[in-house]
């Protein structure tokens, strides 16, 4: 799959090319943050579908345009899954697209009904007019819902969400992120760095917010060279842990989730975060499952997963593939135990 | 084995730190004993260097006290080969183990590799987390090689950056190791 160059997101669950070499770096004409246009007004949804039969997919294309226009829609076919605000996949399709695509699952007329979640919805087949109509009508509300709450998170949502769309696409292209107040921040995913000219407190604390994104040149990679440079896992962890304390724009992805790797020191330096890796690398777990269990709210679950998949470090359980711990031997009677490691914790002071 | 059974009875934990000479074994359990800790170390015969003149012969051995009734006893194992023979006597009952890297050396991770096959059957993986030091002067290799590697040995542990110079990177390693105690009786 060729991660489309105008966008900033990507599928990885395609096989990726590459073939790309850095011997010659062109200058992608810049293109608008990825959000859907605004027409008079309304808000026009790329929809399209990822890893449905042939039919399903040319069957969804006349849908669409079919009620484009019509029901209170405007919506568009999008032939590439990566530019897509809607898309359509098998029932039991494990997550793979970043928070800014909504998903929707096509099952059997008898399937029993999914839980509801913010990043997806659900339709029962035969696909017809009317249950797409329905099913596009709650999509543009979510939308719409997800506008209002994004301007709440502001810039800084918007950022983390470029960068981890661009890790989880396995961008591996020199980025340059065009901000306010005529900064910049150069994402040289090859070497994991980022490269700007804020110092590391105003990276990490950044209120600015993105106004373009495009391929650097050999230009942009000179001048940048120079300058400070970050490694990008670590500002991935410390923007996520901000985000985490704000409760707008978190979008609770369905399933569950496993660890395949403890994260970096940068992402365990919050309370509760070691209790919550401990759980993920042990089981998977949907997100209200993690944080009963850890302590953690909601919003610091996704966040820490968003940060985790688009690192590499997390996959849906079903790509996690066999348990990459050792079996865990559940304890009798825990509350002693937990009574000395309680003790344990306040007298060393742990999180 | 995991020495879980006593703290059930109430008692002492029991925490490892092992690694090379120079890890930082000694300076990690200074970092969060309380009071002064007993160490046996010795002016280095050969190898000194700027920053590691001393060297220990026999164990470090520092405690914190939890309550009346529970001490926490940390034992650092002697870093020279010629004492190896301690290693299962001062790992015995252990509620979990710190194994100390130095990322300057020519092939740490190997060398961690050799702790966990020692202690593999005293301590179980759950309950061992890896420290890399001096990652800031030796970047390579990096956390994800050292991640790649141990898992491809088989080896799924923590492996964190750390200088366990800065008590918080000492209690960090801890933190971790708590926490996954504390998921086993979820």
């Amino acid at each position: 799959m060729e991660v489309n160059p105008g966008s900033a997101r990507g599928v990885p669950s395609q096989p990726i090319a590459m073939n790309e070499q850095r011997d010659a770096l062109t200058t992608i004409a810049s293109h608008p943050v990825a959000s859907p246009p605004a027409e008079a007004g309304r808000t026009v949804l790329r929809v399209g579908t990822c890893d449905l039969e042939a039919k399903d997919g040319i069957l969804l294309q006349s849908l669409v345009r079919l009620l484009s226009g019509h029901e209170g829609l405007c919506v568009q076919h999008c032939d590439s899954p990566s530019d897509c605000d809607v898309l359509f996949v098998p029932a039991s399709w494990p997550r793979r697209v970043g928070n800014h695509c909504l998903t929707v699952q096509l099952l059997e007329p008898n399937a029993p009904d999914l839980p509801s979640s913010d990043a997806g919805l659900f339709m029962r087949r035969p696909m017809r007019a009317s249950n797409t109509a329905s099913v596009l009508q709650a999509a543009t509300a979510q939308f719409a819902r997800r506008r209002r709450g994004g301007a709440a998170a502001g810039a800084l949502a918007t950022l983390f969400e470029t960068m981890t769309g661009l890790l989880m696409a396995r961008e591996r292209r020199f980025t340059v992120l065009e901000l306010s107040e005529g900064r910049t921040l150069g994402l040289d995913f090859a070497h994991g760095l980022v490269r700007t000219d804020l110092d590391a407190d105003g990276l990490c604390q950044i209120t600015l917010s993105l106004m373009s994104t495009r391929r650097g040149d050999a230009g942009d990679m000179q001048t940048m060279a120079t300058w400070p440079a970050m490694r990008m896992r670590d500002l991935v962890w410390r923007w996520s842990q901000r985000l985490a304390l704000q409760a707008d724009g978190v979008i609770v992805p369905r399933g569950r989730y496993r660890l395949l790797r403890w994260p970096d020191a940068s992402a365990l330096s919050l309370p509760g975060v070691p209790r919550l890796s401990a759980l993920l690398t042990q089981q998977p777990m949907s997100v209200q499952e993690a944080a009963g269990t850890s302590g953690l709210s909601v919003p610091s679950v996704v966040r820490f997963l968003d940060a985790a998949l688009a690192l590499g470090i997390a996959a849906p359980d079903a790509d996690a593939g066999p348990a990459t711990v050792d079996p865990v031997e559940r304890r009798p009677d825990p509350g002693v135990a937990r009574g000395l490691l309680r003790r344990l914790r306040e007298q060393l002071k742990l999180w | 084995m995991v020495n879980d059974d006593l703290l059930a009875r109430g008692g002492e934990l029991k925490i490892l730190f092992t690694g090379v000479m120079g890890a930082g074994k000694t300076t990690a359990i200074r970092a969060i004993s309380d009071g002064g800790t007993l160490s046996t170390e010795v002016p280095l015969s050969e190898g000194a260097t700027e920053s590691k003149r001393l060297t220990t012969v026999g164990l470090d051995y520092g405690e914190c006290r939890l309550d009346d009734a529970v001490t926490l006893r940390l034992y650092g194992t002697p870093g020279q080969d010629r004492f190896r023979f301690m290693w299962d006597i001062l790992a015995a009952g252990a509620f979990g183990l710190v194994i100390l890297a130095d990322n300057s050396r020519d092939d740490p991770i190997a060398e961690v590799e050799v702790f966990l096959a020692a202690f593999a059957h005293l301590v179980p993986k759950r309950r061992t987390v890896i420290g890399v030091g001096r990652v800031d002067t030796r970047p390579q290799p990096d956390i994800e090689t050292w991640c790649a590697r141990l898992a491809a040995s088989g080896h799924h542990v923590p492996v964190l950056e750390v200088d366990v110079r800065e008590s918080m990177d000492v209690r960090l390693l801890l933190s971790v190791l708590v926490s996954m105690a504390e998921a086993e009786h979820v």
